[in-house]
């Protein structure tokens, strides 16, 4: 496990019983999310229990159906409420995301990747927004990748692009929605470090993940979903070595490759 | 020796006229193609449908019979038109009917996960299509619409039907008054072949580049990114008729 | 208007059509075995070939057919010159067609055949072809659409085609508009089933089902 936060810290995102359907099919049942500033909570769960769609739902990329989600304290969205534009824009700046395919500007540089939202987004000058992002691109390695365009970089590569990407927006969170799925194994060690040394730096983050040894060191809680419902929810400890739902186990072992 | 020499004066302001057909014809047809693309893709109905017809029925006529429609049937609506005229707005149709459907089809081809991540980055709704959107749809039609380009410039040849002396017009003209026939289409036809050829390699050279975007050239192991980028084909497109 | 005056083109339409894709069929093999040679130098020539074939429009094709190249075989025959000018035109395509059709079998179907040493006629005649043949067909029909819209030109030369009776009738005080609009229903008449056609067999295609 990570080193705890000192002292209780104030709660950055609350999440109350979010739900979402698709056409008949329910995929979230009401889910409780909180989240303190600096903590950070992995998510894990089958495949189709709804991991995506919920941290999809935390910067509006989906519209929940039911629920309420405060931020900073805020009320942000509630079912009676419905985001506007402006403010759903508003609150992507302060979220960073990672997706499970990278989704980097196919026709721009890993550079130009980095800097675009700093500059037509948070309307930084253009050399000042290069600056940052030969910084944060050396942060994660890449220097000299900086103007390679994505079809030139491993999968490794263009996410951790994608990392430097979400960062240069100064984001007060950061989702991981299986950042390393669609990785090699051997590429994905690079990333995980990326993420760890976030999280050890005091990054408050969700990340949905099979990486259970990852999760192991790097969360400071386990979220297990499954069927649309938060099953169990603990230290990674608990969750991994101890867990006290019939199905959390069955989950862990099955990852885990133990038959 | 003297004769290429000769002939080659007399044709080119024919090429030349040949150009201007195809310039104006295209740019008219890429203009219309663009919005029909960018109906095609509209989300209702309503819209997509009366656009398809008016695509199915451009593209499913000879460009030949268009012409004749346009040149001959709108002076019957009182519109009389100027026989240049009339080929660029026929060909420009034409043009704009098979466009359309590269633009439709570039368009759709745009990940939706590259609009995803502008939104992630808070990017507005028209810097995400300026900067990251149009970009890519470019990239990925510029090849096929090359291609059309190729198509329209050898359309241009049957603007001769309705008396207008581009490259082949040229050539006939003199040909038939002379016993020059037969070297005069060759000459034209050589013509052709050349320009023809020139354009085809700047087509294949920016098909590499939209290749590049699928990730073609990282050789790295391991699996293959699937978000290609797919290659529209214009070859079965081809119409001049 | 005259309908049945008009309709008399159809035939000369559908000879043009149908001689054409005939040859360019039969030709479009020997440009498909040209591309997959193991020569060099055939796969040169048929490059070449190709390029020239394609470099030149059909108008001027005719022309070079009708006036001066096919003298005394095509030169009284309009049709005849178009069919052939076509004919060749379309068999670079066509080639192609058969050649990416070819080439879009995976290649682990070829190695499974060797593995299990089926002879190479089998091989192909079992085995290949029945995948490759709904590619090949797809996209050549494509190519047979824009075949059929391609006769038209023909008229330019004077082959008693669809557009040649349209365009006298019009030059004889019948209605320009309409004239040449119902001759275009009746080549969409062919070409939108066609389209749909190979449509559904590009569908039932078992390498895109696999995808
Ligand atoms: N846009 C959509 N329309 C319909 N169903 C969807 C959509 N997105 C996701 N789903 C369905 O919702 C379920 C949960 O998906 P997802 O959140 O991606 O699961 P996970 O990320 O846990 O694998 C799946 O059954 C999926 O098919
Ligand atoms: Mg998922």
């Amino acid at each position: 496990m990570k080193t705890p936060n000192n002292g209780p810290s104030e709660v950055l995102l609350a999440a109350q019983g979010i739900r979402k359907s698709y056409g008949h099919l329910e995929i979230l049942r009401g889910i409780d999310l909180n989240l303190g500033t600096g903590e950070h909570v992995s998510i894990i769960g089958p495949s189709g229990s709804g991991k995506s769609t919920l941290i999809r739902c935390l910067n509006f990329l989906e519209m929940p159906d039911g629920g309420s989600i405060d931020f900073g304290g805020k009320r942000i969205w509630d079912e009676k409420s419905p985001i506007k534009e402006a403010d759903s824009r508003a609150h992507r700046t302060k979220v960073g995301m990672v997706f499970q395919s990278f989704n980097l500007f196919a026709t721009h540089t890993a550079l130009q990747n980095v800097s675009i939202a700093q500059v037509h987004t948070l309307g930084r000058s253009r050399k000042a927004a290069d600056d940052r992002s030969r910084e944060l691109l050396d942060q994660v390695g890449l220097s000299e990748h900086l103007d390679k365009h994505p079809g030139q970089l491993s999968g490794g590569q263009q996410q951790r692009v994608a990392i430097a990407r979400a960062l240069a927006m100064d984001p007060e969170i950061m989702l991981f929605d299986e950042p390393t799925s669609a990785i090699d194994p051997e590429m994905r060690v690079e990333v995980l470090r990326v993420m760890k040394d976030l999280a050890n730096g005091g990054m408050t983050m969700i990340s949905v993940t099979h990486e259970f040894n990852f999760a192991r060191d790097a969360a400071d809680r386990v979220l297990f979903l499954a069927g649309g419902l938060i099953v169990e929810e603990g230290t990674p400890d608990e969750i991994f070595s101890a867990p006290k739902q019939e199905r959390t186990q069955q989950f862990v072992n099955a990852v885990s490759g133990i038959v | 020796m003297d004769y290429i020499v000769e002939s080659l004066t007399r044709l080119l302001p024919g090429l030349l006229t040949s150009v201007q057909m195809t310039v104006v014809s295209v740019a008219i047809g890429m203009v219309l193609g663009f919005l029909g693309g960018l109906l095609l893709n509209n989300r209702h109905r309503g819209v997509r449908y009366p656009v398809i017809a008016l695509v199915e029925v451009l593209r499913g006529f000879p460009a030949l019979l268009t012409l004749y429609f346009v040149y001959f049937g709108l002076p019957k609506l009182d519109v009389v038109l100027d026989g240049f005229v009339a080929v660029v707005i026929a060909f420009g149709l034409t043009v704009a009917a098979y466009t359309a459907e590269i633009f439709r089809a570039a368009i759709a081809s745009v990940p939706r996960g590259q609009r995803e991540a502008a939104l992630s980055l808070g990017l507005r709704r028209n810097k995400t299509i300026r900067l990251i959107v149009l970009p890519h749809v470019l990239r990925v039609a510029v090849p096929p619409l090359l291609g059309i380009v190729v198509i329209a410039f050898q359309g241009t040849s049957l603007a001769i039907s309705i008396g207008q002396l581009e490259l082949t017009g040229v050539a006939l003209n003199f040909g038939m008054s002379t016993f020059y026939l037969l070297p005069e289409i060759l000459m034209a036809g050589a013509l052709y072949l050349i320009v023809t050829t020139l354009l085809t390699w700047v087509e294949i050279v920016s098909e590499r580049r939209a290749q590049r975007l699928s990730g073609g050239s990282y050789q790295g192991s391991g699996r293959k990114r699937r978000r290609g980028v797919p290659k529209i084909s214009t070859e079965a497109l081809r119409t001049t008729g | 208007m005259d309908l049945a005056y008009l309709m008399q083109g159809l035939k000369g339409t559908l000879l043009i059509w149908v001689g054409s894709l005939a040859l360019a069929v039969l030709l479009g093999v020997v440009v498909a075995a040209g591309r997959r040679s193991h020569s060099t130098w055939v796969r040169s020539i048929v490059r070449v070939w190709v390029a020239i074939v394609r470099g030149i429009p059909p108008l001027v094709w005719m022309l070079l057919l009708f006036f001066g190249l096919g003298w005394g075989l095509l030169g009284d025959s309009p049709i005849f010159a178009a069919v052939v000018a076509l004919g060749l035109i379309n068999s670079a395509y066509i080639g192609d067609s058969i050649n990416a059709g070819l080439s879009a079998v995976p290649r682990g179907q070829w190695e499974a055949c060797q593995a299990m040493a089926l002879p190479k006629r089998v091989a192909y005649l079992r085995v290949i072809l029945p995948q490759a043949f709904p590619i090949m067909l797809a996209s050549s029909t494509a190519y047979a659409i824009s075949l059929l819209k391609n006769t038209a030109i023909a008229s330019i030369i004077g082959a008693n085609e669809m557009v040649f009776y349209a365009y006298n009738t019009v030059q004889l005080g019948a209605d320009a508009l309409t004239s040449f609009f119902v001759i275009g229903l009746v080549y969409l008449a062919f070409s939108v089933p066609i389209g749909f056609l190979a449509r559904w067999i590009e569908g039932r295609s078992v390498i895109a089902q696999v995808r």
